[in-house]
């Protein structure tokens, strides 16, 4: 079992990386889940008996099952990395609504040609949403 | 009192107030009565820890390697008081008036489940329920980023979240190794049960979690998120986030500095990390002229003290650790609350479209000076001293080089706060096209409680560090790995 793990861990995280490294932001959400399921496999591994063993068995011995704690680690975790990508989903549906293009670009460099009228607004908190 | 309540106060309060909705000021008012409850808790919990006193409280009442435990010892309590007295000056910072109603009724619960996730962070045993605090903690920093609603701030707002998102996956890595090798990931526990541990894997385990904390600590090759967003941040949150969240990464650094003594390669990599960070952070912020950007190239160089300290991996050194980010957390916030009302008097991040033509810019120019040269490390302020404990400890290991760097990087820090004050303060008001809105009122209420703070903790350096010792005595303790203070 765990060479099979190995394997997918080394694919879902090649596949990740890559993506990540893309310029158009969907890419790099798909791709940051891509690597967060690499890690959740490494984290299920550690506890040691593979994927398929049950945390209990009927009789009750302590041969042949998993450790709990890692499983319940994983849940968790993947309710965080759920949450995240579709945050960031949320965040890319502001930036298309705010007419930007969908891509990684520089962050500007600095705010000296914009109007103060425009920065006062934004430093006080009057900006229009889209 | 209960440990989980000061957990679940400031949860309960974001919720209530995110759900409830009420108008800015009443808003602000409560989180502002939550603060001071808490800041109350904490200097209760700081004077219980002081005589050396572990306060725990386990959920469930599951003994601790198997339940999830809240643990707080000396360190905790001060890095606790510290964000309490940090979170009441941002309140009162953070007005309707200045920064807008929406704003203010957008921040408010995030900063406090933001809060609730440091409080969890500082007081949890388990490296796991570690990881899910710093998410919280996270989640939270992600939304106010793009409270602003500009274009920049949704743009910047990207590689934050990326870096951060990269960071977190690295850190879950880490603690699948480490449980793998270890079989718990209760910090005592694994503490105890490293020593066993297989070579390769202790030294991957550990690893990956050194570079995920020191991405979120922003040491200099992983920094590049922290000077994108700042600048766009609503101002008192990142005077917040200035303060408390580069300590985030610091804070599970210390945590896990008695693992790391198992790893010598690891201890002298982040001392090597941290020095360069403070050299090259520091020339990095010399050749900005955005001013918010600029401090935080700043706090880059500024944690790379405190890490390389860390490094060194004596108890003296890691007491200097602690001392210096306190310092820094002070300072830093208190120099972007400055930046804060410079900004908004005049209309413009930038240092070079910056004039003194305020009135009761004097009070401002004397809050910078303090804060400026308690940065710099100018005697009676408290940066001489955390600058004094650090080189101190350097000496102590003999890391000559590494001290020669930040000796040049304190001379760097000085030069840097000259300019600001050079743009910002000595400038006669020069002619413009358009005269920015006159701010009617001048409220220097939270930027004189920061200078105060400043000021306190400088002329208590003395009785702080006695603190700070105990409490890196007390988390060296544990492994009795370290070597002796000289």
């Amino acid at each position: 079992m765990v060479p099979v793990l190995a394997a997918s861990v080394f694919l879902l995280l090649t596949a990740g990386v890559y993506l990540v490294l893309q310029k158009t932001l969907l890419r790099v959400v798909i791709g940051l889940a891509l690597v967060s399921h690499a890690v959740h496999l490494i984290l299920l591994a550690s506890g040691r008996q593979g994927v398929v063993a049950p945390v209990l068995l009927p009789g009750g011995g302590i041969e042949g099952v998993a450790d709990p704690l890692p499983q319940a680690f994983v849940l968790t975790a993947i309710v965080i990395a759920m949450a995240m990508t579709i945050y960031l989903f949320a965040a890319m549906a502001a930036l298309a609504k705010s007419g930007e293009r969908m891509e990684v670009e520089p962050v500007p460099d600095s705010d000296e040609a914009h109007a103060p009228e425009a920065v006062q607004a934004e430093l006080e908190g009057r900006v229009t949403r889209p | 009192m209960s440990l989980a309540l000061f957990f679940l106060l400031p949860l309960a309060t974001g919720f209530l107030l995110f759900l409830w909705q009420p108008a800015a000021a009443l808003s602000r008012r409560t989180s502002l009565f939550v603060s001071i409850v808490l800041i109350g808790w904490a200097f209760a919990i700081t004077a219980k820890c002081g005589d050396g006193e572990i306060l725990v409280h386990t959920f469930g009442n599951w003994p601790p390697p198997f339940g999830i435990a809240f643990v707080v010892d000396r360190l905790g309590a001060i890095f606790i008081t510290l964000h309490a007295l940090l979170l009441f000056v941002t309140l009162v910072a953070l007005r309707p008036e200045t920064h807008g109603e929406h704003t203010v009724r957008r921040a408010l619960p995030l900063l406090m489940v933001a809060t609730s996730g440091l409080f969890g962070a500082f007081m949890t045993g388990d490296l796991f329920s570690l990881f899910v605090m710093v998410e919280l903690v996270l989640v939270s920093s992600y939304l106010l980023i793009q409270i602003p609603g500009a274009k920049r701030s949704l743009v910047s707002a990207m590689p934050m979240i990326v870096i951060n998102m990269s960071a977190s996956a690295l850190f879950i890595a880490g603690l699948g190794v480490l449980y793998g090798i270890c079989g718990s990931l209760n910090i005592a526990d694994v503490i105890e049960r490293i020593g066993g541990a297989p070579h390769g894997l202790r030294l991957a385990a550990l690893g990956m979690l050194v570079a995920a904390f020191a991405t979120k600590a922003a040491l200099v090759p992983l920094c590049f998120w922290m000077p994108a967003t700042y600048p766009t941040l609503t101002a008192p949150v990142a005077a917040l986030f200035a303060g408390i969240m580069t300590k985030l990464g610091v804070y599970a650094l210390l945590r896990i500095s008695p693992l790391l003594g198992h790893e010598p390669v690891l201890l002298s990599f982040l001392m090597w990390l941290g020095a360069f960070s403070a050299l090259l952070g520091v020339l990095a912020a010399l050749s900005q002229y955005e001013l918010r950007r600029l401090l935080s190239f700043h706090s880059v160089s500024q944690v790379g003290y405190i890490v390389f300290a860390l490094g060194l991996h004596t108890v003296f050194g890691t007491a200097s650790a602690i001392f210096f980010a306190l310092h820094h957390s002070l300072v830093k916030s208190t120099l972007y609350l400055v930046a804060d009302e410079l900004e908004r008097s005049n209309s413009s991040r930038d240092l070079r479209q910056m004039d003194f033509r305020r009135p009761g810019s004097i009070v401002l120019a004397t809050v910078f000076g303090v804060a400026a040269f308690a940065l710099a490390g100018i005697p009676p302020l408290s940066g001489f001293f955390g600058k004094l404990a650090v080189f101190w400890a350097g000496f102590g290991s003999r890391e000559w080089i590494g001290l020669a760097l930040l000796v040049v990087a304190s001379v760097f820090t000085l030069a840097s706060m000259l300019k600001i004050w050079r743009f910002a303060f000595q400038r006669r008001p020069v002619e413009r096209e358009t005269v920015p809105t006159p701010i009617s009122t001048f409220y220097p209420a939270a930027v004189l409680m920061a200078a105060a703070l400043i000021v306190v903790f400088s002329l208590a350096a003395g009785p702080i560090f006695n603190y700070v010792f105990e409490a890196a005595e007390q988390i060296s303790g544990i492994s009795g790995l370290m070597s002796g203070d000289r």
